[in-house]
């Protein structure tokens, strides 16, 4: 009995950090690896090695307040901060996951764009209906991993780099924090992008629901900092992958503007099944994404308001969780609907992500300082440190580079 | 005893049946000239989260505010205090069920809704 409960929690390990890794690839962060690799070669890799250390602390601390409390970030912050101080991270936070969302759903449409030729906007509202039914039907844990399973198709962005054969030493030097070699605005404001990419809020609100769901106890902390060190680990190595990948085969300098310049990347190092591969991951990667933002935001309304929410619970016994991400998709189809370009949206949605980490981060720090919710598993001085510099870090570069930016383009 | 900020205010609420109430978005106080003030009440309801927040922010909502509504849950019919507050009403028959009672009325005439 106890080794079947040893194998089991093993293999749910082993799908934790499987479904991690192909779920970990979104359109903010293979657009802002593409755009940083085609501009600044390897020198912005810092960043993201940087972003994904605070990600994986973030998604470890969810976990952790998840197994110590029972508690979801949302529903603990509303409890420990109180509804005038909730208010702020909850509209932030919201605000931009519909951003986030309406991002990964124009790339879906961009790929279905370039799998048929039919253009993306056509594609908005049966993209925004196939995503709405998957949650209204429920089951979505199979459907969770499923896709996310799917998603490991993302790999090839690993074998294009590797048959590339990238020079190790040039590629080492890129992990080495550095200024901008020129253009230093658009330098600032793709590492402000990679670090929006990478840091989602949805992604350790979303994470810390499941944990609840799943009934996640204290003696699942070991558990939990090893799926989140290795899945989002791995996972970022596909991100570092496309930014190497876009480094070798793009003109350096080359500033991309649309996602059909951007498709063609994995010809040089996969022939004729490039093209084809790169679309399947596009597609998939934001579409599984976009069933991972939708739901966030929704539990964080849910939680926040003390609702009935579930990633299983029928429509009707949680009527208004079932509503938020109706709206939500509604709201977010809009944009492509309308043919609003997806990769400005993107980089919008990226930098203000960034913007608004502080927000999203700061009140879940106080609750992962406090005795009463992580018990003797509060964090160390040097945990809080350097996620409190990284989300300050990035919300002012944002501030400052947007704009710049912005006016220079 | 308990501390009226940290143990009860913005805490979740659970009905007779188990099901989520909502949060405590309220206490009513009743104050007594010669003895301490006491716990009579707690509140759920958009009409006493709105009173919480700052003018600036529930301004732009005009109208729709002046709806909201707020469920009052007398002492005696709080059950326990812990993690969750669990008090002995049924959620459904009170305005803090109001909307989800509406919706859930339109999510059952739409298929898969059930």
């Amino acid at each position: 009995m106890q080794r079947r409960r040893g194998v089991k929690k093993l293999l749910h390990v082993a799908l934790g950090i499987v479904t991690s890794f192909g779920g970990f690839l979104e359109a903010g962060s293979i657009t802002t690896s593409i755009q940083a690799g085609a501009e600044y070669g390897y020198s912005l890799l810092w960043v993201l090695l940087v972003g994904t250390i605070c990600l994986v602390a973030l998604i470890e601390m969810s976990g952790r307040l998840a197994a110590m409390s029972h508690h979801t970030i949302a529903g603990a912050m509303r409890e420990r901060v109180g509804l005038r101080f909730f208010v702020l991270p909850l509209v932030g936070v919201v605000a931009v996951s519909v951003l986030t969302l309406a991002a990964e759903l124009g790339a879906v449409c961009i790929a279905l764009q370039l799998a048929t030729g039919v253009s993306f906007q056509w594609w908005a509202v049966p993209v925004m209906v196939a995503l709405w039914l998957l949650l209204w039907r429920g089951n979505f844990g199979v459907v969770e991993n499923g896709v996310s399973l799917l998603g490991l198709v993302t790999v090839v962005f690993l074998v294009a780099a590797a048959r590339l054969h990238p020079t190790v030493r040039e590629m080492a030097a890129g992990f080495v924090p550095s200024g901008a070699p020129y253009d230093a605005s658009r330098y600032w404001f793709l590492a402000v992008s990679i670090l929006g990419a990478t840091l989602t809020p949805y992604l350790f609100y979303f994470y810390s629901s499941g944990a609840v769901e799943d009934g996640w106890e204290p003696d699942d902390v070991p558990a939990n900092r090893f799926v989140s060190t290795f899945g989002m680990g791995f996972g970022a190595t596909l991100a570092a992958a496309v930014l190497v990948v876009a480094a070798l085969v793009f003109m350096r300098g080359a500033r991309l503007e649309s996602f059909d310049q951007m498709a063609p990347m994995l010809t040089d190092a996969l022939g004729p099944w490039g093209f084809p591969l790169f679309v399947a991951a596009l597609g998939i990667a934001c579409f599984g994404a976009a069933l991972e933002v939708a739901l966030a935001l929704a539990y964080m309304i849910a939680q926040g308001f003390g609702w009935n929410w579930g990633e299983n619970v029928r429509p009707r016994e949680a009527a208004r969780f079932s509503v938020s991400y109706t709206v939500a998709l509604v709201l977010a189809a809009a944009p492509a609907a309308i043919g609003l370009d997806p990769l400005r949206l993107t980089n919008v949605a990226m930098a203000l992500n960034a913007a608004c980490l502080p927000l999203a981060v700061v009140p879940f720090l106080v609750l992962m300082n406090d005795r009463e919710y992580v018990g003797d598993r509060s964090n160390s001085r040097l945990g809080n440190a350097f996620v409190l510099g990284v989300v300050v870090l990035a919300c002012v570069l944002a501030i400052v580079s947007v704009p710049l930016d912005l006016l220079g383009g | 005893m308990f501390s009226l900020g940290r143990d009860v205010l913005d805490k979740q609420l659970l009905d007779a049946e188990g099901r989520p109430f909502g949060k405590v978005d309220g206490v009513v106080l009743e104050l007594r000239p010669d003895a301490p003030p006491r716990v009579v009440a707690l509140e759920v309801g958009a009409a006493t989260r709105l009173a919480r927040l700052p003018r600036w922010m529930t301004r732009p909502l005009g109208g729709l505010a002046t709806r909201a509504t707020a469920t009052r849950i007398p002492r005696s019919a709080v059950l326990s205090v812990a993690r969750e507050i669990r008090v002995g009403i049924d959620a459904t028959e009170t305005p803090a069920w109001r909307v989800e009672k509406w919706l859930a009325r339109l999510i059952a005439r739409i298929p898969g809704g059930r």
